[in-house]
C-alpha cells in the first residue's frame, strides 16, 4: 500500500510538532488540558477516593468483628456507611471509567486529543476540589447519614434538620455537572475524531462501551439531578415534593433515584467489559471472538438496564404486574452480559492465554463477577427478594458484582496499560495483589451472603451476641484486611515504579494489536494511520514505524497549533482539521468555582455563593472566547491528497454533535420532570389542582406562548441577518438577539405571574411545588440564555462573529430554540392537561 | 470525503431501533398499568377479556409488528458503494440483530405483564 506521505519528513517538522503539544513545565501542568495528563490526574484523584472509601469500610469492619463493639459510636456508623457508598459509587466507580476514557480514547482512535479537552480539564478539576471537600464532612462530623440513596422521609428536614443532607444533595451537584461534561467529551469523541478508516465495523469494543456508557449518563444522570435538585428545594423552601401529608411522595424519590441507580451499575461495568474485551485478546494472542454479538450485548445492556429500576423496590408495595414484568426485565439483562463473558471465555479457548497479571485478574473478575451475576438473577425473583431485602445477603451480591465486575477489570487495566504511561509493574509483586485481593473478596463477601441468609439487617452499627453472627462477622473483617493489604502492595508498587509523563516507552510490551501501543508522546502518534482491521498492530506489517516516521496523514501541525482530525462517525472518513486549544488557567479557576457554588450554598454562604458561581460563569465565558477560531485559513494538506478545510459548521462540526448530546441531557431531564408531575397527579388525581389553587386565566398562558414564539422568531431573523454577512446585516443581527432576550424573560415571568396571581404556592401542595418545579428547570435555560446572547453579541462587536465564523451564533441558536420547545411542552401540560383530566 | 455516508444521526437511531421500540413498549406497559391500578380500571373486562391485559397486547403487537418493519429494513442492502461498504453494511447488520433481540426482550418483558394479575 502507497503510504499518504513520503520520507524523509522536512527537518524541524517533528520538533515543531513536539514543541506545540509540550506540556505545561513545574506547577504550571495544573492548566495543562491534554488527555495524557488530565487522564493520568484523572484516574490519580479516583484511587485517592478509592483508598479514602476503603479505609471508611475497614473502620465499619473492625466496629463489626465483634458483638457489641464499641469502636465508633451509632451516628459516625451512620457517616461511614454513607460516605463508604457515595464516595465510592460517585467519587470513584464512575469519575475512574470516565478518566481512563479520557486517556485511552484518543490513543485507541489515533486522535491527537479528544475533541473538547478545557472541557475535560473542567470536568477533572470540579471533580477534585469539589470532591476532596466534600470528604472533610466527615471530620467535621456534617457528613451525611441517610445512607448513599438518601431515601426521604429519613433525608428530609424532619429527621435530619442539618446541614449533612444538604452536603450530599449539593456536594454531589459538582460531580453529576463533572460526569455530563465527561459523557459530552466521550460521544463526540468516539464518534467524530478516529483514525480515518477506523469505521464502526473496527471501532474498538472499548470505544463502543464507552460511547454507550456516555449515552446511559445522558438518559440517567438527570434522573439523579433532578430528584437531588427536588429534595433540596423541599429542604431549602419547604416545596412538598416528598411530603405525604402534603400531596408528595417519598416513592417519587426512589423512582428517580433507581431510574439513576440501576443504569449506574452498568454505566459502571461497561466500561469495565470494554477493557476486558481489550486485554483478553491481547493475553490470548488472539481476536475478540464474536465482536458483533459483543457490541449488540453492550447495546442490549445498556438499553434493557433502564427497564430494571423497580427491582430496588419490590417490597414497596407495587402493583404485580409491575412487580412481575420489572423482575423479567431483571433476568433479561442477564443475557446480554452471559453473552460478554462466554465471548471472553471462548477467546482465551481459541488462543492461548498469557497469565501476566492482567490475565489473573481478568479471571478473577470472571469468577467473581459471574457469581455476583448468578445472586443477582436470585434477587431478581421477587419471592427471594422480598425475603433476602436489606440483609447483608445483598450487601454481598452488589459487592460481588461491583467489585468483580468493576474493580478486577480496573485493576487489571492499571497493569495492563500502565506501559503506555509508564512502565510495566512488577509481574512479582503484582501477582501478590491478585492473591490478596481475591482471597480477601471472597473471604469477606461471600460470608456475608450466609450473614445475610441468618437474618443480619443492613447499616447496623453493632448486634448482640446470641444472634449466630459473630463468626461470620469476625471473618468477614478478616477478608476486609486481606483486601486493604492487597491495595497497600499495589500502592507501594505504584510508587516505587510508576512516573508518568516520561518521553521513554516500553513500547508494545503485551505485542497487543491495537492502536494505543503505537509509539507516541504528548502528540499522540507522530502521524495518523489508515485503519484497515480491528487489530492493525496485528494485521498491518511495519505500521508502528510508519506511523512513527510521519508517513501516514497529518505527520506534522500545518496551521501552527494543535489539531486533529475530524472523522465521518459511520465510515470515519476525513471531513476537516479542528484546531484544538491549548494549556489554559480559565477551565481550572471556573472548576474551583463551579465546587464553590454548590459547596458554599451547603453552608448557607448563600452570597458567597452566588459571587462564586458568577466567576465560575465568567471563566467559563473566558476559556470558550478563543475556541471558536478564524476560518480564513486556507485548507491544509494533511497527506495522499487529501486536503482538509479547517473550520467547519453544522451537522458535520463537532460543536453541533455536542449541542445534540447537550440538548439531551436537557431533554431527559426534562422527561423526568414530566414524569414527577404526572406521578404526583396521579396520587392526587381528585384535587389536581387542589382546592384553593386554580388554573391562572388563559389569557397568562397565551401570553407566555406568544412572547416565547416572538423571542424564537427574533432569534431566526437575527439568524438570516448574519447570514447575509458584512456591516448592513451585523447590526440588525445585533438588535434582534438582543431584544429576544426580554422577551424570553417575559414569556418565563408571564407564566409565572399567571401562576402566582391565581393562587397557586409551591410550599403549600405537592400540585404548587412540581408547577414551580417546571419553572425552576425552565429558570435555568432562561438564565443560561441571558448570559449567552448577549456573549453572541460582544463576539459580534469583537469582529469574532459573521457569516462562516458563526459556530457561536449557532449553539445560542440551538439552545434557545430547545428552551422555547420545552417551555412550550411546560405550559400545555401545566394548563391544558388539568382542563382535559379535570 | 464523504461519497456514501448514511446521516450519522439516522444510522445510530436506525441501529438501536429494536431497542428503541423495546423502551417505549415497556414504558407503555408501565404507563397502563400505574393508570389502571390508580383508576380503579384493573378489573376492567372488555368482551371477556381484561382491560389491561387487552391494552397490553394491542401495545405489544403494535411494538412486534414495528420490530418486523425494521428488521426488514435492515435487509435492504442499499446501492452502490453503501453496498460494499463494510461500515454501512455493519449498520444495516447490527440493525437486524437488535430488532430480533428487541423482540425477544418484548415478548421476555410482555409475557407477564399479560398473565399477571394487574393491581393484585
Amino acid at each position: 500500500m502507497r503510504l499518504p506521505n513520503a520520507t524523509p519528513r522536512p527537518p524541524g517538522e517533528l520538533a515543531e510538532l513536539e514543541r506545540i503539544w509540550d506540556r505545561p513545565r513545574g506547577w504550571r501542568i495544573i492548566s495543562a488540558v491534554n488527555n495524557n495528563i488530565i487522564g493520568i490526574f484523572y484516574v490519580g484523584t479516583a484511587l485517592l477516593f478509592f483508598v479514602l472509601a476503603g479505609i471508611l469500610a475497614l473502620v465499619m469492619r473492625t466496629q463489626l468483628a465483634v458483638p457489641n463493639g464499641g469502636f465508633v459510636g451509632h451516628d459516625l456508623y451512620n457517616q461511614l456507611f454513607t460516605m463508604h457508598g457515595t464516595v465510592m459509587m460517585f467519587l470513584f466507580a464512575v469519575p475512574v471509567v470516565e478518566a481512563l476514557g479520557v486517556y485511552l480514547l484518543p490513543n485507541l482512535q489515533a486522535a491527537r486529543d479528544l475533541p473538547f479537552p478545557r472541557l475535560s480539564a473542567y470536568a477533572f478539576w470540579a471533580y477534585f476540589v469539589g470532591g476532596l471537600v466534600f470528604f472533610t464532612s466527615i471530620f467535621f462530623d456534617v457528613a451525611p447519614r441517610a445512607g448513599w440513596f438518601m431515601y426521604p422521609p429519613l433525608s428530609s428536614t424532619e429527621y435530619e434538620p442539618g446541614i449533612s443532607a444538604d452536603f450530599w444533595l449539593l456536594g454531589i451537584g459538582f460531580i453529576e455537572i463533572s460526569a455530563i461534561a465527561g459523557a459530552v467529551e466521550i460521544v463526540v469523541g468516539v464518534l467524530k475524531t478516529r483514525a480515518p478508516g477506523q469505521g464502526l465495523d473496527k471501532l474498538p469494543v472499548y470505544s463502543w462501551a464507552m460511547l454507550v456508557f456516555a449515552a446511559m449518563i445522558i438518559f440517567a444522570f438527570p434522573a439523579v439531578i433532578l430528584c437531588t435538585l427536588l429534595l433540596e428545594l423541599e429542604r431549602a423552601f419547604d416545596w412538598p415534593f416528598f411530603i405525604a401529608e402534603r400531596g408528595g411522595d417519598p416513592l417519587l424519590w426512589q423512582h428517580l433515584f433507581w431510574f439513576f441507580g440501576h443504569p449506574e451499575v452498568y454505566i459502571i461495568f461497561l466500561p469495565a467489559a470494554g477493557m476486558v474485551s481489550m486485554i483478553v485478546p491481547s493475553m490470548a494472542q488472539s481476536p475478540l471472538v464474536g465482536y458483533r454479538l459483543v457490541v449488540l450485548a453492550i447495546l442490549g445492556t445498556g438499553f434493557l438496564s433502564f427497564g430494571l429500576w423497580v427491582h430496588h423496590m419490590f417490597t414497596t408495595g407495587l402493583p404485580e404486574l409491575s412487580l412481575s414484568f420489572f423482575s423479567a426485565a431483571s433476568m433479561a439483562v442477564s443475557i446480554p452480559s452471559g453473552i460478554q463473558v462466554f465471548a471472553w471465555i471462548a477467546t482465551i479457548a481459541r488462543g492461548k492465554m498469557r497469565l501476566h497479571t492482567p490475565a489473573l485478574f481478568i479471571l478473577g473478575f470472571l469468577f467473581i463477577f459471574t457469581l455476583g451475576g448468578l445472586t443477582g438473577v436470585m434477587v431478581a425473583m421477587m419471592p427471594f427478594d422480598w425475603q433476602v431485602h436489606d440483609t447483608y445477603f445483598v450487601v454481598a451480591h452488589f459487592h460481588y458484582v461491583l467489585i468483580g465486575g468493576m474493580v478486577f477489570p480496573l485493576f487489571a487495566a492499571f497493569y495492563y496499560w500502565a506501559p503506555t504511561a509508564s512502565v510495566r509493574m512488577s509481574e512479582t509483586i503484582g501477582r501478590w495483589v491478585f492473591a490478596l485481593i481475591f482471597v480477601g473478596v471472597n473471604v469477606t463477601f461471600f460470608t456475608m451472603h450466609i450473614t445475610g441468609l441468618r437474618g443480619m439487617p443492613r447499616r447496623v452499627w453493632t448486634y448482640p451476641d446470641d444472634l449466630g453472627w459473630n463468626t461470620l462477622n469476625a471473618v468477614s473483617t478478616g477478608g476486609a484486611f486481606v483486601i486493604a493489604a492487597g491495595v497497600a502492595l499495589f500502592l507501594f508498587d505504584l510508587a516505587r515504579r510508576f512516573r508518568p509523563f516520561r518521553t521513554e516507552q516500553p513500547g508494545n510490551v503485551w505485542n497487543a494489536g491495537t492502536l494505543e501501543w503505537l509509539p507516541s508522546g504528548n502528540y499522540q502518534t507522530r502521524s495518523v494511520p489508515i485503519v484497515t482491521s480491528r487489530e492493525p498492530l496485528w494485521d498491518q506489517p511495519n505500521l508502528a514505524e510508519d506511523v512513527k516516521e510521519g508517513r501516514y496523514y497529518l505527520p506534522g501541525a500545518p496551521t501552527g497549533g494543535r489539531e486533529t482530525i475530524v472523522t465521518s462517525p459511520i465510515r470515519a472518513e476525513p471531513q476537516y482539521l479542528l484546531r484544538i486549544p491549548g494549556p489554559a488557567w480559565s477551565p481550572v479557576l471556573a472548576a474551583i468555582f463551579t465546587a464553590g457554588f454548590f459547596l458554599l450554598l451547603t453552608v448557607k454562604l448563600v452570597p458567597l455563593s452566588v459571587l462564586s458561581g458568577v466567576l465560575a460563569v465568567a471563566f467559563v465565558l473566558v476559556w470558550v472566547w478563543d475556541t471558536d477560531p478564524d476560518p480564513d485559513h486556507p485548507p491544509v494538506a494533511i497527506g495522499g491528497g487529501i486536503v482538509l478545510p479547517v473550520y467547519a459548521t453544522g451537522p458535520v462540526s463537532h460543536a453541533w454533535w455536542a449541542m445534540v448530546v447537550l440538548m439531551l441531557v436537557g431533554g431527559s431531564l426534562f422527561a423526568c420532570t414530566v414524569f414527577s408531575y404526572l406521578f404526583l397527579w396521579l396520587g392526587n388525581a381528585e384535587a389536581w389542582p387542589p382546592p384553593g389553587a386554580g388554573l391562572p386565566h388563559p389569557a397568562w398562558p397565551a401570553g407566555a406562548v406568544l412572547l416565547y414564539l416572538a423571542g424564537a422568531g427574533a432569534v431566526l431573523l437575527a439568524g438570516s441577518f448574519l447570514a447575509r454577512g458584512g456591516g448592513a446585516g451585523n447590526w440588525p443581527f445585533r438588535i434582534l438577539l438582543v431584544l429576544a432576550v426580554p422577551l424570553l424573560v417575559a414569556a418565563f415571568g408571564a407564566d409565572l405571574l399567571g401562576l402566582w396571581r391565581a393562587g397557586v404556592r409551591p410550599s403549600e401542595t405537592s400540585y404548587g411545588a412540581i408547577v414551580f418545579g417546571f419553572a425552576v428547570i425552565q429558570g435555568l435555560y432562561v438564565a443560561a440564555l441571558v448570559v449567552m446572547a448577549p456573549y453572541t453579541v460582544a463576539r459580534s462587536f469583537a469582529g469574532l462573529l459573521d457569516a462562516r465564523r458563526r459556530v457561536t451564533f449557532d449553539n445560542t441558536r440551538m439552545l434557545w430554540l430547545y428552551a422555547v420547545a420545552q417551555g412550550l411542552i411546560a405550559l400545555a401540560l401545566v394548563h391544558l392537561f388539568p382542563r382535559l383530566v379535570g | 470525503m464523504s461519497r456514501a455516508e448514511m446521516p450519522a444521526g439516522r444510522a445510530l437511531v436506525f441501529m438501536a431501533g429494536g431497542l428503541i421500540v423495546w423502551a417505549c413498549q415497556f414504558g407503555l406497559v408501565y404507563a397502563i398499568n400505574t393508570h389502571a391500578c390508580s383508576f380503579g380500571w384493573g378489573s376492567a373486562r372488555i368482551g371477556g377479556a381484561g382491560l389491561v391485559q387487552l391494552l397490553v397486547g394491542v401495545v405489544t403487537a403494535v411494538a412486534l409488528a414495528a420490530l418486523l418493519v425494521l428488521f426488514l429494513a435492515s435487509l435492504s442492502r442499499g446501492e452502490g458503494e453503501a453496498r460494499r461498504d463494510p461500515a454501512i453494511r455493519f449498520v444495516r447488520g447490527m440493525a437486524a440483530a437488535v430488532a430480533m433481540f428487541g423482540a425477544l426482550a418484548v415478548a421476555w418483558t410482555a409475557v407477564p405483564a399479560l398473565v399477571s394479575m394487574p393491581c393484585a
